[in-house]
């Protein structure tokens, strides 16, 4: 092994790049290899644009070396990377006959016509593109295994791609054990390397011998150089692509100053006939009459600021009444600057959503496909790719469902199934479905839906979840419609709205009406595009969603999911930060909800406020002045719950649902300052989040806090205003809805309340955990326990 | 959304498709973020216990799973008719003025029957309204699209058909027009009109070539049916067990299943017959008396009903008159029943598109009886039907699609 050549890998910078390839985080390595192999005979195997080619003859010019390099091809634009078509042979063949033309072949034909150029034994080196599937890679292997010399060196490019029409990856396990001097590189792509031969003969390649001492070194010497080299690449290509943007500025800019000139001509032109006008004796006389509009308009300036505070007030008043916006009077004492930078900006006041881009068309009203007449039909294919554990006994319909969905060409069912121990997987190979059968250790939402990509042959994916149910015999053909018919506006993914199940619970209900509010699907479908990096602009716009996502197969390899958390919003938006659109539909919707319990809402909110803040950097948190006042306030508003909830059950009124709601806000705003820090009072109803707040209790209050006082009375009062105000935006949704009273409708309020409570829980934890850094090192200790202890199983 | 359902009857006074049906889309669209209430404009029976008085004219109110629910009491009509307005102008107005004050968008009219002063007070009001036609009585007086000698109509004719063909006491010929021209007038200002199948869609447009039938079938709660693994228990000494679910009114055909049934004594055959109690169906109830293979069950809740259907191998449907509706068949496909049908109105045409039973002429109790016999000499055929059994909607795609429809009624206003 020679060190000389180890370290010149290092400053080798390839000059005859055709195209951009991934094979680039291979050529320090390819090269140095060249150099300690030294072979006659170099021959590649699908050299496509010629990125390791072209590097390989760099290397022998600059080393001096005596090799013949061949580069076979079709150049036919038949790989899977999609690289190559005819018109990068002509790149390659200039390129080819200007530099490297005395010792280098372009063979352009298919690589077994290629055999008889070649002299069996004659090859000492031999390259071959693996990004095909590993049938026929192996064919070619097997075939050109006899023209390789005693001791040849053979290249797999592609031995760590894992895709449908590339799996060279089987063959080369196969290989790694047939050729026991071998090693391999995992980064772009994949490069195995072995060498033909019996494990005992030593040649100088000394790094191919099993057990070699400095492999790992030297697989991470060019693992960094080969990361080094794409990062090199990725930088040139964005400079090019930055260099394309100055030029296309600059003829704006140009074509831009041609048009301010010409205006500015109109303006001279314009400011002669304004002067005219101020000369003549009519301006004169009407003098008087102008200045009065402008002394209105200066009062009316001054004044915009207060009319813009009596905006926001009154807003609050018609949210909670006088009495409420009163009661929270020291609330917004507190947060008094925020409300006066809010009327200096003039928030136009809105229901939530993303705005309207003027350039799109209104939001359309659009009927669900099943209720316009007319044939339906478009030519495509879609899988529709679904994990599943124990998917229960709604499977079977969910897949006669999908299986009779109409309108389109073919349909296929891809099930990624992670340990089901009941009939799951009968249940679906019986329905005709593709199983792919992944170890419960390795599932994440991200890793099954991407391997059930790759299994899936569909030129559209649906993604779906088990318990999710399709509305309509079109409903497939209706998301496909939308993407095709907005595909110029670059929509890439198309996501639909949940309808909640026959027994869904208030809780769900409402909180799936505030969600689709704040997306602007509540009642058409809109389209999500890149507006800002703030945190709720992208929220808003970027959103999909994982019980039901549409995408184009292609583009989805391109992205795939990533990460264990809200996979569907990551992936809405890196779309939309790459310039495409998202849409979120509402005209077809899956039936889909869940009835969770209070103890799954205090968790689950606690790891989405998380997730949220570790997600997007300008996510608003508060500061915390004390993390035990946040404790004390939960402890103490659940022991006023639990008295609350044995009132509320033994009691049958019939008020309205909305005058229930506004008289015990109003009533607790009061009652439930006061503190009740007693330990083992919480009898929720919720067995979990009983022992849970009992827990908190016994291990964080003080032990004696009778009189809370400064910032921990202050941080339970929060808790308090929070929890009350989150009533109180229930209150704004089920006011229009409920009416009177009665036994369900009072089960349901109930537990409602004691969900809200939860949900403010987990929220006021999650923020505690958040700024927990700045804690002393026993609050620190806390908030990691809880934190521990409310991620587990969500 | 502020929405208004109405319909001619709800619990406890009676129990039916309607009422359900009411309540089911009430609930959906309180799910959905929409206000609710439901207007009974011909109560009749005990009041709930929960009432209260309520301003309209003899109204209460009360809350039913959460749904307010106002309670008009049934007003007898001028004629024994459900489509003649009331001569009293003053309920219309008071309802009106109701409607108003409540701020309703529209109103849905769940079955025409009864409901005409309210369409007037829609109309006073601008309302627009939706109106679900589960059954053909805008277009016949006897709701069954056969005339008096039960031969097949093919449309009132602006009442001259009904004049020619069914003119019976109480009717006069000039009221059977009248009540041609009113179910026209009625379904004209209808911003959308429903039907539950294809079948009834048509028959609508053939009499209403300008209007617009929209196709909404009726949804199960699926949850509740539990297919068997492998069809029915085996019962010893039972070749077939047959059901009937339905009420005994004669156009139903129960009485020609039950003597098909009569003409193969020495069958091994089980018939459970879920229906009413039989009071004024004198031959219906001697023939079950007379066969022990016959079971009648009454009462029984739609929960029962789902239960039970699992246990037949065959639901039959020996309808005389002309359905609307195939709901009974879904309930069947549901639970994994392939069925016998009287091949006429819905059900025969669901039955012709599926092929999931057998297609038998209505009223022939001989080739019911000929059909009957020979599935139980070959049951191994009802397997073949069973793959074919469609997939009903699910409640929730039924009342998604309404809610869909609502919009797009305010969408057009």
């Amino acid at each position: 092994m020679n060190t000389e050549h180890l370290l010149a890998a290092a400053s080798f910078s390839p000059q005859r790049l055709t195209l951009p390839s991934s094979r680039v985080g291979h050529l320090p390595f390819v090269v140095w290899a060249m150099q300690e192999i030294a072979p006659a005979i170099y021959v590649e195997l699908g050299a496509a644009a010629g990125s390791t080619y072209f590097a390989i003859c760099q290397s022998v010019v600059e080393a001096g070396l005596a090799t013949r390099c061949y580069a076979v091809d079709t150049w036919q634009g038949d790989a899977p990377t999609g690289e190559c078509d005819s018109e990068v042979f002509s790149l390659v063949d200039a390129c080819n006959r200007s530099h490297f033309s005395d010792f280098s072949r372009l063979l352009r034909m298919p690589f077994d016509q290629a055999l008889t150029s070649f002299a069996d034994g004659s090859i000492e080196l031999l390259h071959i593109d693996g990004l095909r599937p590993h049938e026929a890679v192996r064919r070619d292997f097997e075939a050109w295994l006899p023209k390789l010399a005693s001791g040849a060196v053979v290249m797999f490019h592609g031995t760590n791609t894992y895709e449908r029409d590339a799996s060279v990856w089987r063959l080369w396990e196969d290989l790694c054990r047939r050729y026991p001097k071998n090693l391999a590189f995992p980064h772009a792509g994949g490069l195995g390397v072995l060498q033909i031969g019996a494990a005992s003969d030593h040649d100088g390649l000394e790094w191919l011998q099993p057990h070699f001492p400095l492999a790992k070194a030297i697989a991470a010497y060019f693992l960094a150089l080969g990361m080094h080299q794409l990062e090199c690449d990725s930088l040139e290509k964005k400079c090019a692509d930055l260099n394309g943007e100055q030029a296309a500025l600059r003829i704006a800019l140009d074509q831009r100053d041609a048009r301010i000139a010409s205006l500015q001509e109109d303006i001279a032109g314009r400011d002669g006939q304004v002067a005219v006008i101020l000369a003549s004796s009519s301006w004169r006389i009407t003098a008087p009459l102008r200045k009065a509009r402008r002394l209105m308009e200066r009062m009316a300036a001054r004044h915009s600021l207060i009319a813009n505070l009596c905006r926001l007030i009154w807003l609050q008043i018609r949210l909670y009444g006088l009495r409420g916006v009163l009661c929270r009077l020291p609330h917004y004492l507190r947060h008094r600057q925020r409300a006066i930078t809010l009327a200096a900006a003039y928030v136009h006041p809105h229901d939530g959503g993303p705005r309207r881009d003027p350039s799109l068309p209104p939001s359309d009203f659009r009927l669900h496909p099943d209720l316009t007449p007319g044939d339906k039909r478009i030519d495509e294919s879609v899988s529709f790719v679904i994990p599943t554990l124990n998917a229960g006994p709604e499977l079977p319909l969910l897949l006669r469902k999908l299986t009779t969905q109409r309108g389109l060409r073919s349909i296929e069912v891809v099930i990624v199934d992670s340990g089901s121990t009941d009939e799951t997987v009968r249940i679906a190979r019986d329905a005709g479905c593709t199983v792919v059968e992944i170890a419960p250790a390795d599932f994440s939402h991200s890793h099954a839906r991407n391997v059930g990509a790759e299994a899936a042959s569909g030129r559209y994916l649906l993604f779906m979840v088990q318990d999710a149910f399709p509305i309509g015999s079109h409903w497939a053909y209706g998301m496909l419609a939308y993407l095709l018919e907005h595909a110029d506006r670059r929509l890439a993914a198309v996501s639909c709205s949940e309808y909640s199940r026959s027994d869904s619970d208030m809780m769900y209900d409402s909180l799936i009406n505030t969600h689709y509010r704040f997306l602007g699907c509540l009642d058409s479908d809109r389209l999500g595009e890149f507006r800002g990096d703030d945190h709720m602009a992208l929220r808003a716009n970027g959103q999909l969603s994982d019980v039901a996502c549409l995408i184009a197969r292609d583009l989805f390899h391109r992205y795939r999911y990533q990460g264990d958390y809200a996979e569907d919003l990551d992936l809405g938006v890196r779309l939309i930060k790459d310039g495409y659109r998202v849409a979120m539909m509402s005209s077809v919707k899956v039936i889909h909800s869940h009835n969770r319990s209070a103890y799954y809402y205090l968790k689950r909110s606690f790891v989405d406020l998380v997730f949220l803040t570790g997600l997007f950097a300008d996510y608003d948190c508060p500061r915390i002045l004390s993390p035990r006042g946040i404790i004390a306030g939960i402890v103490s508003v659940a022991a006023h719950l639990s008295q609350w909830r044995l009132a509320f059950d033994a009691s049958d009124s019939t008020e309205s649902l909305s005058r229930e709601v506004e008289t015990s806000v109003a009533r607790w705003r009061k009652e439930f300052r006061k503190p009740r820090l007693d330990r083992q009072s919480c009898r929720l109803d919720d067995g979990r989040l009983d022992a849970c707040i009992d827990s908190l209790a016994e291990r964080y209050l003080p032990a004696s806090c009778a009189m809370p006082m400064g910032a921990f009375r202050a941080e339970m009062d929060d808790f308090l205003e929070t929890f009350v105000s989150r009533l109180d935006h229930f209150n704004t949704f089920a006011g229009k809805i409920y009416d009177r009273q009665d036994s369900v409708l009072r089960q349901q309020l109930r537990d409602m309340v004691l969900k809200t409570f939860a949900a403010t829980a987990g929220t006021a934890l999650g923020f505690m955990y958040i700024g927990s850094a700045n804690f002393d090192p026993e609050d620190r200790r806390m908030a990691q326990t809880l934190s521990s202890e409310l991620k587990a199983g969500i | 959304m502020r929405v208004l359902l109405i319909v001619h009857r709800f619990f406890p006074a009676a129990r039916g498709c309607s009422d359900d049906f009411a309540l089911s889309l009430a609930k959906a669209a309180q799910r959905a973020g929409h206000s609710a209430r439901i207007l009974v404009c011909s109560f009749q029976g005990p009041l709930p216990g929960n009432h209260l008085p309520h301003e309209l004219p003899q109204a209460v109110q009360t809350v039913s799973e959460g749904v307010p629910v106002i309670l008009m009491p049934h007003i007898v009509l001028a004629a024994d008719d459900e489509l003649t307005p009331l001569e009293d102008e003053r309920v219309t107005v008071r309802l009106s003025t109701w409607m108003q004050h409540q701020e309703f968008d529209l109103v849905h009219f769940l079955h025409p029957m009864h409901t005409v002063f309210a369409v007037r007070a829609a109309q006073r009001g601008a309302l627009p309204f939706v109106v679900s036609l589960t059954d053909f009585l805008p277009l016949c007086p006897r709701t069954t699209m056969l005339d008096a000698d039960w031969r097949p109509c093919p449309g009132p004719l602006d009442g001259d058909r009904c004049a020619r063909h069914c003119l019976r006491p109480p009717w006069t010929a000039a009221g059977l027009k009248k009540r041609a021209a009113l179910a026209q007038e009625m379904l004209a200002i209808a911003r959308i009109r429903v039907c539950p199948s294809p079948y009834a869609a048509n028959r609508y447009r053939k009499t209403y070539p300008d209007m617009d039938f929209t196709v909404v079938p009726r949804g199960l709660d699926l949850q509740c049916f539990t297919p068997p693994k492998h069809g029915a228990a085996a019962a010893e000494h039972i070749d077939l067990t047959l059901g009937y679910l339905g009420n005994a009114m004669p156009q139903q055909g129960l009485t020609t299943l039950l003597r098909a049934l009569a003409s193969l004594p020495e069958a091994r055959l089980r018939l459970v017959v879920i229906s009413d109690a039989l009071e004024h169906e004198h031959e219906s109830r001697q023939l079950i008396a007379a066969d022990p293979r016959v079971q009648l069950i009454t009462d029984m809740s739609p929960q029962e009903v789902a239960r039970l259907l699992p246990s037949l191998d065959l639901l039959c449907l020996p309808l005389e008159g002309v359905a609307a509706c195939t709901w009974v068949l879904d309930l069947a496909a549901a639970a994994g029943v392939p069925a016998l049908v009287a091949d006429l109105g819905a059900p025969g045409e669901w039955m012709a598109q599926h092929g999931c039973g057998l297609l038998l002429p209505p009223g022939e109790s001989d080739a019911w009886a000929r059909a009957i016999g020979e599935i139980a000499s070959r049951p191994e055929q009802i397997n073949a039907w069973r793959a074919n059994l469609p997939l009903p909607l699910r409640i929730e795609e039924e009342t998604f699609f309404y809610d869909a429809l609502y919009r797009c009624c305010l969408h057009a206003a």
